[in-house]
């Protein structure tokens, strides 16, 4: 006995960090009717369409969170009825369910259990005569060996994927055109897997590339840095790849597709109003044209089939959202996997089930249903059905001119069936079929790159078919010839040979694959290709990937630039791959030569500041030269980032006529905080001059002020006291003046604060920029709650002080008292948390509850949309609350308001730092690593980044929303306010 | 009788390590070898020895496939043995092994051996261990070939002399080598051949003096061996209710679906009542050991599940890092094993296993380059023995047994992993190399089954899904809380459900164990 509690220990009394215990929320109770006949009634469908239910739990399919289509026409759905979580003892037994609709009437009528016993699969694939499982750690592949309809062997294939969050392991799996298995995981995920190549590792979001016949894995997008929770990829006609969050983004997954550990945000195309996962692409002549090519997006979240259109953007994609397929009145229609089939009708898999956060409601609430799930069936009124063609048992051949088909449905079954024969027996008649393709047929390079599909399926490199395509007519052809020969690198004898034309091709998408591609050829020569997207215009995709590549290649042309043996054809090349990351050797002399006025401005820019970096005093001299500083506020922002270097008499003149001058304030602005951040006294008097120049712009002055006190310490207090006391002072200059002040004196500081709000400030916003200076610095809140101890101020001011401590989302309880004291706010209500409360609270919501007063209650505190955003109003750093009424309950909306530090939604915790200089720092944590910090405020849309370096303390807590934001609202109000959020969505 | 046999081992090997040799004297052992027959004597092939005109005799009338010895039922610590040699074809081979241990039921040998033949004469070999010690060209000098030699052989504590017709061959100070064990003699494998071993005398704890020299001129005469000694397996023992980690990357996590080793380790320690849990994780490397956040380190598992022993696998993947990367992963490994370290804890390093770049792609997949072929898992194997030398843990070497194993190249499911009949391989090394005798058999399935059940709970319960919400970061959402009672969580709770479970499947174990012991 005592060994186990050793054991017990272990697990449990070292790690809980557990603060605040805590509310718990329930959820709203299920649908009072959970018939099949009632959802039914729940659907809206849009004109020319018609939806009937194709199997639900009575064929032995609760719980399914994903299903496809085998060649055969049947459907695999996968339950999960173990999730979230299997009890103790007990052995999961989630299920691989294959049904049947034996007599054609368009409705399931036979299910048979492929495997059983399974541990909340999250997905899976067909393929090579079984099944890819995506289960916990392990990618295994379950087998059918002795034809009984049962799985009989198991292979773990790879193993290490994390387990930390049951909904977000290894999930949507799919083949790529040319056979590579993509599947995903999000963003409470950390994976470690063996490989040959090495440990593959992918922490938080991050998607998969599998190459089952090489069993080589590669991880694409980690970090969260294409979507939290990807979920669900698909495939253009050209081999584009998409993939979709699981959030309301759609993503073009190709400028994220080079192999590198460099996180770097990619772009979203496009996005839903909120969730939604999935992507299907429509490609079947049953649905009506209109809908060819469009996204269908499985609407989980707001219970609808979304649908957007794709249209070229550049070198990428734009989508743009159009009106739903399909809507549901019913909260428990949970649409999350939609497939066409082989009929053509558009599937829809219905995890039906009230809950559908996993964190949002108890692992063991009894409303997670457990026992219903449903497959719809949308089909086009008037439009026939389609009879797919007999697969199973057909010669190559046969197969081979099913890939003419128009049906995306026919194809993806072929390749795959291709890719399973034995490659002799495909070779020959592969060979004989691509000869007998006549160019003169309109889809002939289309039939080209199906062909070219069905050699990458089995590693096969075929570099003549390569060539042909490489040379194609089409875009889409000469695009997916960049994409393979990227693929078949290693194996051809020159891959940039065919990529260098491609690189420069007329076409922006196949320059992007060609970029693409070229990072994978492990060449130095390659960076060389690389930089030649430069000779054609770039755009946000091409420059996304294009400085991916630098990091994926720098193995290869960083120690060849060493060594002089890589050459550009445009200096401006080897610039643009210096700037992004210069290389440790590099001297002043190696970037004075690549500095040049052609370069383009970031790039030149990148240089000045690298060159300023490692050169000496005539460097620093050169940097500063009137052509690179004259126009360019922001190499003069990011060289005061720089330690200071040295410089020389000729450098402080060059930044002394920058103040003098009468050119550009903005660049004059940024000189005066370089010259505050490298502490240039000998500049001191020239500041004092500027600042105590009425000429001069205000907010340079102001710049100056703070510059001054930087510089001349206390001995800078008469100039700010007399500036910040004197109401003709310019108001910014006045607030510079309690900027510096803060820094220097904080009792000075807070005594001046009081003294501008006394005269000055009639709004919030006014108000949060007077007091931030003091707010924002150590010891400042406790300095202000002193002073105003013995000062009152006016009720109107004390209560916008309180405003402003609101959208700041400051939780200064004493200040807080002594305002609404001084605010005289009578009916103060601390609402402590009460289940009986919350329940009666919720009654009267729904009963009395109007959301007209709510809307004006909520447009009429700023603290709200300081960070909420509602239908694309409002600040970004709280969740987006369009339709929170959609994805909470009322009973959780109270909570969430009343008291928000119980249940902080996934990535909104609040962070909060104190720098080396006494600056505090509050908001949402952006990303962390060893080096830095990114911090969202509520100041500014643009995340903080903080040197590691700098941080004296870190504290990660609650929420940033402050708890008692409705003390002073009455119960009316609050019933109205939480009205309006209840129904936001619905 | 098994049990008796291994507990006879244990009091020995305590009996040594309190040193009661102190105690010892001079002692001539009549009863080695009577000069008529071969009493006290054996081999797992009698076919090949004799005795003729008072001389043990090995005699192979055609090619012998595997080396044969002739075994004494004497052990010896402290001994000097007198043998008149005839080894009649100068380029065969043979040798005399002493402090030596059989390495398996065919009766080959592990231990010292005093070498006889072409360019081995006189030379001191370890015999399935360390190979060469001491290989002076002293005793080549002094020999006589195609006739009578005499061979001396002195071992005192750790220091080993050997002598050829009174010329001192062998010189070794060998700390933590082989302190005692039996004496063998051999026939090498090859050529139709016949050795003569005349005894002429053994002593136990004799004087220490030899080829005229004394003691003071022997001692000057010591060198360290060429290769020095590993850690000493051999040594491992349990006792009651002992806590035994393994803890590696998916090698050791695919342990715990097999249970081989722990089935081994069980069977051969009926009484003792272990304590085995699997703290595998995939992708840990002596670099990194990624755990989620409030999962507590490492090392930390470690030490709060109170481990006593350590099973430490690491290298395999980090030799894909290449030779360059050597020094830094013997760093990392050291700096890692300096945090459990502990003056009590036993830590065992097992050697990285061979990659199989053939069995890389199942289904024949077109690679430019396999990564396997070239990776030093050997040298990496190598410098962690190294390690081992240096740090005092033991080591076990998996990389050259399962190299030489018959069924090597289809040890592993993908070239870095072991399938089933590779566990079951490398599990029956590691025993060996601990001196158990056990062997996987249908008798220990019943005990296998019980060992799985438990290693399934054990996983539920310290590696649940879900961790973030369990003790990660994600601890005060409603998740982990009971629905209702909204200050409750459940989830804890939930999990703790594991412990009677896994007390439970413990039982069943040890009963599994006592049937074991009481049906033979």
């Amino acid at each position: 006995m005592q060994r186990l509690s050793y054991l017990i220990s272990f697990a449990f009394l070292l790690s809980y960090t557990s603060f605040a215990q805590v509310n718990l929320m329930s959820v709203a109770p299920a649908e009072p009717d959970n018939s099949v006949e009632s959802e039914m009634a729940s659907f809206k469908i849009a004109d020319g369409y018609k939806i009937e239910l194709f199997a639900s739990e009575t064929l032995g399919i609760a719980d399914p969170c994903a299903m496809r289509w085998d060649e055969k026409g049947r459907l695999w759905v996968l339950t999960i009825p173990s999730y979230p979580q299997p009890m103790p003892g007990s052995d999961p037994n989630d299920k691989l369910v294959i049904l049947e609709d034996k007599d054609g009437d368009g409705k399931a009528d036979y299910s048979s259990v492929f495997a059983e016993g399974l541990n909340i699969p999250l997905g899976f694939e067909l393929g090579h005569g079984g099944v890819y499982l995506g289960e916990q750690t392990e990618l295994v592949f379950l087998k059918d060996t002795d034809n009984d309809g049962k799985a009989d062997s198991r292979k773990v294939l790879l193993s290490g994927f994390g387990t930390h969050d049951s909904h977000q392991t290894i999930n949507s799996f799919l083949w790529s055109p040319g056979g590579e298995l993509f599947f995903s995981q999000g963003h409470s995920i950390y994976s470690r897997v063996e490989t040959a190549w090495g440990i593959k590792k992918a922490d938080r979001a991050s998607i998969w590339r599998y190459r089952p016949l090489q069993n080589r894995l590669d991880g694409f997008l980690d970090g969260s840095t294409a979507s939290v929770n990807p979920w669900g990829m698909n495939f253009g006609e050209w081999g584009e790849m998409f993939h979709k969050a699981n959030d309301p983004e759609l993503f073009y997954t190709v400028p994220g597709m080079v192999n590198t550990t460099h996180r770097a945000l990619l772009p979203p195309i496009g996005e839903l109003v909120i969730k939604g996962s999935i992507i299907e692409i429509v490609r079947t002549k049953h649905l009506p044209k209109d809908l060819w090519g469009d996204f269908v997006i499985a609407g989980y979240y707001n219970n609808k089939v979304e649908r957007m259109r794709v249209a070229e953007d550049s070198s990428g994609y734009r989508a743009t959202l159009l009106d739903p397929i399909l809507t549901s009145s019913s909260r428990s229609f949970r649409p999350i996997d939609i497939k066409i089939g082989p009929d053509g009708a558009m599937y829809v898999l219905d995890w039906y089930n009230p809950i559908i956060g996993h964190y949002q409601a108890s692992m063991r609430h009894p409303d997670r249903d457990k026992t219903h799930g449903r497959i719809w069936r949308i089909t086009a009124t008037g439009r026939p059905l389609l009879t797919p063609p007999v697969l199973t048992g057909q010669s190559v051949p046969t197969l081979l001119d099913h890939l003419k088909s128009k049906e995306h449905w026919v194809r993806y079954q072929v390749r795959k069936l291709l890719a399973e024969r034995p490659f002799e027996e495909v070779s020959q008649p592969l060979t004989d079929w691509v000869a007998k393709l006549s160019p003169a047929d309109a889809d002939f390079e289309h039939h080209l790159l199906e062909a070219i599909h069905v050699y990458e399926s089995h590693e096969i490199v075929n570099e003549d078919l390569l060539q042909r395509l490489a040379k194609g007519e089409e875009p889409g052809a000469r695009g997916y010839a960049a994409h393979v020969a990227g693929r078949w690198a290693d194996r051809l004898e020159n891959p940039l040979a065919i990529l260098e034309p491609l690189i420069n091709d007329p076409v922006a998408r196949v320059r992007l694959e060609a970029l693409v591609a070229v990072s994978d050829v492990h060449r130095p020569e390659a960076m060389a290709v690389a930089g030649q997207i430069l000779n054609l215009p770039t755009d946000k995709f091409i420059r996304y990937a294009l400085e991916k590549t630098v990091y994926a290649l720098e193995q290869e042309w960083e120690p060849a630039l060493r060594k002089g043996m890589l050459a550009f054809k445009d200096p401006a090349h080897l610039a643009y791959i210096v700037s992004v990351i210069p290389p440790t050797w590099y001297t002043a002399d190696m970037y004075r030569k690549l500095i040049s006025d052609e370069l383009s401005k970031e790039v030149k820019r990148s240089l000045l500041i690298s060159l300023a970096k490692v050169g000496g005093p005539s460097d620093i001299e050169f940097v500063l030269k009137p052509a690179n500083v004259a126009d360019d506020a922001v190499l003069l922002d990011h060289l005061a980032k720089t330690e200071p270097r040295p410089v020389t008499q000729v450098s402080l003149n060059r930044l002394k006529s920058i103040l003098e001058g009468p050119d550009n304030k903005e660049v004059a602005k940024s000189a005066v905080r370089l010259i505050r951040a490298w502490k240039l006294k000998p500049l001191a008097p020239a500041i004092q001059t500027l600042v105590s120049n009425g000429q001069k712009d205000a907010s340079l002055r102001a710049e100056g002020l703070q510059t001054l006190a930087q510089l001349n310490g206390r001995g800078a207090l008469p100039i700010l006291q007399k500036l910040v006391k004197n109401p003709q002072t310019p108001r910014q200059i006045r607030l510079a003046g309690l900027q510096s002040l803060s820094m220097l004196d904080i009792g000075l500081a807070t005594q001046a604060t009081l003294n501008e709000i006394g005269i000055f400030g009639g709004s919030v916003a006014e108000f949060k920029e007077i007091l931030s200076p003091v707010l924002e610095r150590k010891g400042g809140i406790a300095s202000l709650t002193t002073a105003l101890a013995t000062k009152s101020l006016s009720r109107e001011k004390a209560g916008l002080m309180l405003e402003v401590l609101a959208v700041k989302g400051i939780n200064a309880a004493e200040l807080k008292t002594l305002l609404n004291k001084q605010a005289g706010v009578k009916n103060l209500v601390t609402r402590n948390y009460d289940q009986q409360y919350v329940d009666k609270l919720s009654k009267q919501v729904k009963e009395a509850g109007d959301a007209g007063k709510g809307k004006a209650i909520y447009m009429a505190n700023p603290s709200c949309a300081s960070c909420h955003t509602i239908n694309g109003k409002g600040g970004n750093i709280g969740p987006n609350l369009s339709a929170i009424g959609k994805g909470l309950s009322t009973r959780e909306i109270i909570s969430e308001v009343l008291w928000p530090n119980q249940n902080v939604k996934e990535g909104y915790n609040r962070v909060a730092v104190e720098t080396k200089t006494g600056e505090l720092i509050q908001g949402i944590k952006i990303f962390e690593n060893a080096e830095e910090i990114q911090i969202e405020t509520t100041e500014s849309r643009k995340p903080k980044v903080l040197s590691k370096k700098i941080i004296v303390s870190k504290t990660e807590t609650g929420s940033l929303m402050p708890s008692g934001l409705v003390d002073n609202y009455s119960e009316e109000e609050l019933r109205d306010l939480l009205r309006y959020l209840s129904d936001l969505g619905n | 009788m098994k049990a008796f046999k291994i507990n006879s081992k244990l009091i020995s090997v305590l009996l040594l390590l309190i040193g009661c040799k102190v105690f010892a004297q001079k002692k001539t052992d009549t009863a080695f070898f009577n000069k008529k027959d071969l009493t006290g004597w054996s081999a797992a092939n009698m076919q090949y020895w004799a005795v003729e005109d008072g001389a043990i005799v090995g005699r192979a009338t055609q090619k012998v496939e595997k080396n044969q010895f002739l075994w004494s039922d004497v052990k010896v610590a402290d001994f000097y043995l007198n043998v008149d040699v005839l080894l009649e074809c100068n380029d065969c081979n043979a040798g005399i092994q002493f402090r030596s241990k059989k390495a398996d039921a065919s009766g080959q040998s592990i231990g010292y051996q005093a070498d006889m033949g072409r360019d081995v004469w006189g030379r001191l070999y370890h015999e399935h261990g360390r190979e060469k010690l001491d290989w002076s060209d002293r005793g080549e000098k002094a020999v006589k070939p195609g006739q009578w030699n005499k061979y001396e052989i002195l071992a005192s504590g750790d220091r080993i002399w050997t002598a050829i017709n009174g010329k001192l061959a062998v010189s070794v100070k060998d700390p933590g080598g082989d302190p005692s064990g039996y004496i063998a003699l051999q026939i090498h494998s090859g050529d139709a051949q016949t050795v003569r071993y005349k005894i002429n005398s053994l002593v136990h704890n004799p004087k220490v003096e030899l080829a005229g020299l004394t003691e003071a001129q022997l001692v000057k005469e010591l060198k360290l061996p060429m290769n020095k000694p590993l850690g000493k397996s051999s040594s491992l023992t349990f006792k009651e209710n002992e806590v035994i980690v393994f803890a590696g990357g998916t090698n050791i996590v695919n342990m715990r679906k097999d249970c081989y080793l722990e089935t081994l380790l069980m069977a051969a320690n009926p009484h003792t009542r272990l304590h085995i849990w699997n703290l595998g994780w995939d992708g840990d490397t002596a670099y990194e050991q990624f755990r989620d956040v409030g999962f507590g380190k490492w090392s930390r598992n470690l030490d709060s599940l109170g481990a006593d022993v350590a099973f430490i696998q690491f290298g395999q993947m980090e030799s894909l890092w290449g030779e360059a990367a050597l020094p830094e992963f013997i760093n990392a490994y050291k700096k890692l094993l300096s945090e459990i370290k502990t003056g009590k804890r036993r830590i065992i390093l097992l050697s990285p296993i061979p990659f199989e770049p053939e069995n890389l792609n199942s289904r024949q997949g077109k690679l430019a380059q396999n990564p396997l072929i070239n990776a030093p898992v050997e040298k990496y194997a190598a410098a962690i023995r190294e390690l081992a030398t240096q740090e005092g843990y033991l080591y076990i070497d998996l990389y050259t047994p399962l190299q030489k194993s018959p069924l090597a190249g289809s040890l592993t499911f993908n070239g870095v992993h072991l399938s089933p009949e590779g566990q079951k391989v490398t599990a029956e090394v590691i025993v060996q190399e601990l001196g158990i005798q056990h062997r996987i058999t249908e008798k220990l399935e019943p005990l296998r089954k019980k060992i799985l059940t438990k290693n399934q709970l054990w996983i539920g319960y310290w590696r649940p899904g879900n961790w973030a919400f369990l003790g990660g970061d994600r601890t005060t959402v409603p998740f982990s809380h009971d629905w209702k009672n909204t200050e409750k969580r459940i989830f804890p709770e939930e999990v703790k459900g594991f412990q009677p479970l896994i007390l439970e499947a413990e039982n069943h174990i040890f009963e599994q164990q006592n049937l074991l012991v009481t049906q033979n």
